[in-house]
């Protein structure tokens, strides 16, 4: 059977290889991998001349050593938070001051938060009795922190000992940063088929796709896990809008403030994903329904020549729109036409493609590698031996949970009903059209 | 009706002389009061009542102090306090015709208990625990704690307060006395706070600052604005009579609609901390001591009832105590039992003639004083000392008591010779044992007798007592 692909293969002309695999020549190709691999040499070299100037970034910032408030909102994470501020006593950068909300637990997380801020361990502890959503969490975090900048964090992530030091870093490079995103990184990328497969999605997405979104003035979302924003900004904004999506909503308010967000990959956090593909299906959900929400709805503006028009916003939007939302029904699209007009060679078709998305997929792991390389551990160097499940998950998997997604939010403005936020709040924010 | 006149009739009143007689001429009135079925008074104001009840309650003589005592109002209202302090109110008209048989009713029904204290032979009671455990006999009622401002502990017992000169500490520690014996059986009622330096119940509870101790705090709502995510204090939101949002400029209009309050902040004036959980301190009124609430007094507060022993103790005096524990830890025997045991061994030792017993009496002077000075801790040391005779005796050993401090051993197949070894060693055992606890050598007088034919208990105890008991 191989036999007869090879030779399916060898017998294919040029016009026949794009009819046959277009969506990956067109698009996953160009965009996914030639793309990447043309910006990261220019960024790579340009990281390495800018050395100085980091050196004298970091100069500024411990010699000003301004407060910066870490903020944890969140519901029954209590369990997390004494490794948490533990960990943040090995930051090389000491002047933190540890904000947490509790946003209603009915766990134990009171009694641990009290005995942390009792101890000294933490500056702040506010509990909310009843739960508002994340976005009210972090608001008051937000108010009743003092720092220069804030630092949104997960309850249940880990920071590298210099994470915060390196996400400081862009705000003392260029006065018009206003956010910079971390690297999220897989923090138990070996506890399931599930984590490693994240794991790999988290490089090549987040680690490498934001750099690259980053140069190119793109980059559309900092991660809510591990993001530094500047609080005159903040306070400008009012902080967050409610959510589902808080993260990428804030964001491209900033973007509209015409203030630069940026990534660094170098600043990394560790983060616990979904241990099941079950899980993750309804994390990724929420997370496709809030692009629908949020881009096509929220802020469609930034599509409109207004004199707030700016064209890195209008690429940022048209760029996810396209690459996420029409490619996404493109892909049926393409699997309509092959079954229909490429029947017969319906096998050899699925095999190409198979090892086409796999080699493209090492492409971009290397490219990762590359990009990462003094950050990385020696476990993430192995997930390579996991990458040829990766057609299956993002080709698949992934597209049959964002397919539903995007269909629900259409048509049922299912992002309002999510039970993330309390009842409370949906009913208003969707009565008000937000 | 002229003051201080004995009111004859079926009833046999006496009636109290009004507000102008001096303390004296009452007090006269009073122990020729002593065979009056009750006592009647009138007086002009409720401070002149108080001092009247005080007067009768605090006399000696149980026939006086457990006297009803039947207040006769003549107009206006009377306090709670002062109704409870009396058996009975009248008005001046029902005492111009017959008394309510029901009041009578209960005048003999107190009567009837009293007397049966009489039957005891008691004289003056000058022992205040006795004296409340008499009276909670005579009235046969629960006493119920009264919450009060006058009174330092928050709650008065106004039931039995005319027992007591007006040290009202004195009427919580006789209540914790008997309760410690088991004298009284308790029904909780309430709980208190009460200061740990001086017993008041006064207390000023205060938030203060966990950070500088200040009591100067301010508190806020937090507020959410449903819409747009926003959380701030309330301050922040309020514009003149409205609360508008400085995030998006909507004005709140309902709670729970459009907008919640998810918790309270606390605002330290003095260090400018923030914080929802206050320390919580408490300053005494009184002494002004300011200490943090679980260093304070929790105490519960309840009604009184006498129990089963209290009432033996009503009966028999409280001393009853010692016997009662040596009754549970040694088997005391009645008197008259011990006498038939008595009886008994004499006829067999005269028969046959060759064994010897021995009875040991042992009176331990002064141990009725014991709780006085040792309040609560009595128990304990009485149940030493049961377990000092219980050590000494041997399971073929009788033992009983003539009252509460004479006590009667006897030794079964024990000459009087090795008696005289159980002799010393109880003797001393007893005498440093209270020494120990009293800081005194006790009074122990003790005696050994051959048990013989010869020997005529009920006389032999006639004149040992008549011998060391003068009064």
């Amino acid at each position: 059977m191989l036999n007869d692909t090879w030779d399916f293969i060898t017998g294919l002309s040029a016009a026949q290889l794009v009819s046959y695999f277009w969506p990956f020549f067109l698009f996953d190709l160009t965009r996914y991998v030639v793309f990447d691999v043309l910006i990261l040499t220019l960024y790579l070299p340009r990281r390495k001349r800018n050395k100085q100037r980091r050196a004298e970034a970091r100069r500024l910032l411990f010699h000003e050593k301004p407060l910066v408030s870490v903020i944890v909102p969140g519901k029954n994470e209590g369990k997390h938070i004494p490794s948490l501020a533990e960990s943040l006593t090995r930051q090389t950068y000491k002047k933190l001051e540890i904000v947490i909300v509790d946003d209603g637990s009915d766990d134990d997380t009171e009694i641990i938060c009290r005995k942390l801020h009792k101890d000294g361990k933490i500056d702040q502890y506010v509990r909310n009795e009843v739960r508002g959503g994340k976005a009210s969490a972090a608001n008051t975090a937000l108010y009743y922190s003092t720092g220069k900048y804030v630092i949104h964090l997960d309850a249940d992530s880990e920071l590298r000992y210099d994470s915060i030091e390196t996400i400081l870093l862009p705000f003392y490079m260029d006065a018009n940063i206003a956010a910079v995103g971390g690297d999220i990184r897989v923090a138990n990328l070996n506890q399931t088929m599930a984590t490693r497969t994240q794991a790999i999605e988290y490089f090549k997405g987040i680690s490498t796709g934001r750099t690259v979104s980053s140069m190119l003035g793109i980059l559309r979302i900092i991660a809510g896990a591990y993001g530094a924003f500047r609080r005159d900004t903040l306070d400008r904004l009012g902080g967050w809008d409610v959510g589902p999506g808080l993260d990428g909503d804030i964001t491209m308010k900033i973007r509209k403030l015409g203030l630069k967000v940026v990534h660094e990959p170098h600043a990394v956090c560790y983060t616990n994903v979904p241990t099941s593909f079950r899980k993750l299906a309804r994390q990724r959900f929420r997370w496709d329904r809030s692009m629908v929400r949020f881009r096509a709805r929220k802020h469609v503006d930034v599509l409109m020549p207004t004199s707030n028009f700016r064209l890195s916003n209008f690429i940022a939007t048209v760029e996810n729109l396209f690459y996420n939302l029409f490619l996404n029904f493109k892909w049926w699209f393409y699997v309509a036409q092959v079954i229909f007009f490429y029947g017969a060679l319906l096998q050899h078709i699925i095999v190409v493609n198979y090892v086409l998305y796999t080699l493209a997929n090492l492409a971009e792991f290397l490219v990762a590698m590359v990009l990462l390389r003094k950050t990385l551990r020696k476990q993430d160097l192995l997930l390579i031996l996991y990458l040829p499940l990766m057609p299956l998950y993002t080709g698949l998997y992934l597209r049959i949970v964002r397919t539903y997604a995007y269909i629900m939010e259409f048509i049922h403005k299912a992002s309002y009903a999510d039970r993330w936020n309390p009842w409370k709040v949906s009913r208003v924010v969707k009565k008000d059209r937000l | 009706m002229s003051e201080g006149l004995l009111i004859t009739g079926d009833q046999n009143p006496l009636h109290l002389p009004a507000k102008k007689s001096t303390d004296d001429t009452l007090w006269r009135s009073l122990d020729v009061g002593a065979d009056a079925d009750y006592f009647l008074f009138e007086v002009s104001s409720e401070s002149e009542a108080y001092r009247v009840i005080g007067l009768v309650r605090q006399k000696l003589l149980p026939a006086i102090y457990l006297k009803p005592l039947i207040l006769i109002n003549s107009g206006g209202d009377l306090s709670k306090s002062l109704q409870d302090q009396v058996d009975f109110v009248i008005s001046s008209q029902q005492l111009e015709q017959q008394l309510p048989a029901k009041l009578l009713d209960e005048v003999e029904s107190i009567n009837r208990r009293i007397d049966a204290l009489q039957e005891q032979r008691l004289k003056a009671d000058t022992n205040m625990a006795l004296r409340v455990v008499r009276y909670l006999y005579s009235r046969d009622r629960e006493v119920e704690p009264v919450a009060s401002i006058q009174n330092r502990g928050g709650y008065t017992f106004t039931g039995i307060e005319s027992l007591f000169d007006g040290h009202d500490q004195s009427i919580w520690q006789t209540l914790d006395f008997l309760n410690s014996q088991h004298l009284v059986q308790t029904r909780f009622v309430t709980r208190t706070h009460q200061c740990a330096s001086c017993g008041c119940a006064f207390l000023n509870f205060k938030e203060t600052c966990p950070q500088c101790e200040s009591e100067e705090l301010d508190a806020d709502d937090l507020i959410h604005h449903f819409r747009c995510g926003y959380t701030a204090e309330l301050s922040d939101f309020r514009q003149e009579e409205r609360l508008v949002c400085p995030k998006c400029d909507q004005t709140l209009r309902h709670i729970g609609v459009d907008y919640d309050k998810p918790s309270m902040m606390y605002h330290c004036r003095s260090c400018d901390h923030r914080f929802q959980e206050p320390e919580i301190a408490t300053t005494c009124f009184d002494c002004h001591r300011t200490a943090p609430p679980e260093n304070q007094i929790h105490r519960n507060i309840e009604a009184y009832k006498l129990s089963m022993l209290g009432v033996n103790a009503a009966l028999y005096g409280l001393d009853s105590l010692f016997a009662s524990i040596l009754e549970r830890r040694l088997q005391l025997l009645p008197l008259d039992v011990f006498e038939r045991f008595i009886a008994v061994e004499k006829a067999r030792i005269g028969r046959y003639k060759v064994s010897h017993s021995s009875l040991l009496l042992i009176d331990i002077k002064g141990l009725e004083q014991i709780y006085l000075t040792l309040g609560e801790r009595t128990s304990e040391v009485y149940e030493e000392l049961a377990n000092l005779f219980y050590a000494m005796l041997r399971s073929s050993d009788l033992i009983s008591s003539r009252n509460e401090s004479l006590f009667l051993m006897l030794l079964t197949e024990t000459s009087p010779d090795d008696a005289k070894i159980v002799e010393g060693r109880l003797s001393s055992g007893v005498g440093e044992l209270l020494k120990a606890s009293l800081g005194a050598s006790p009074d122990i007088i003790s005696q050994i007798v051959n048990v013989d034919t010869a020997l005529d208990l009920t006389a032999y105890l006639e004149s040992f007592l008549s011998e060391h008991h003068a009064e």
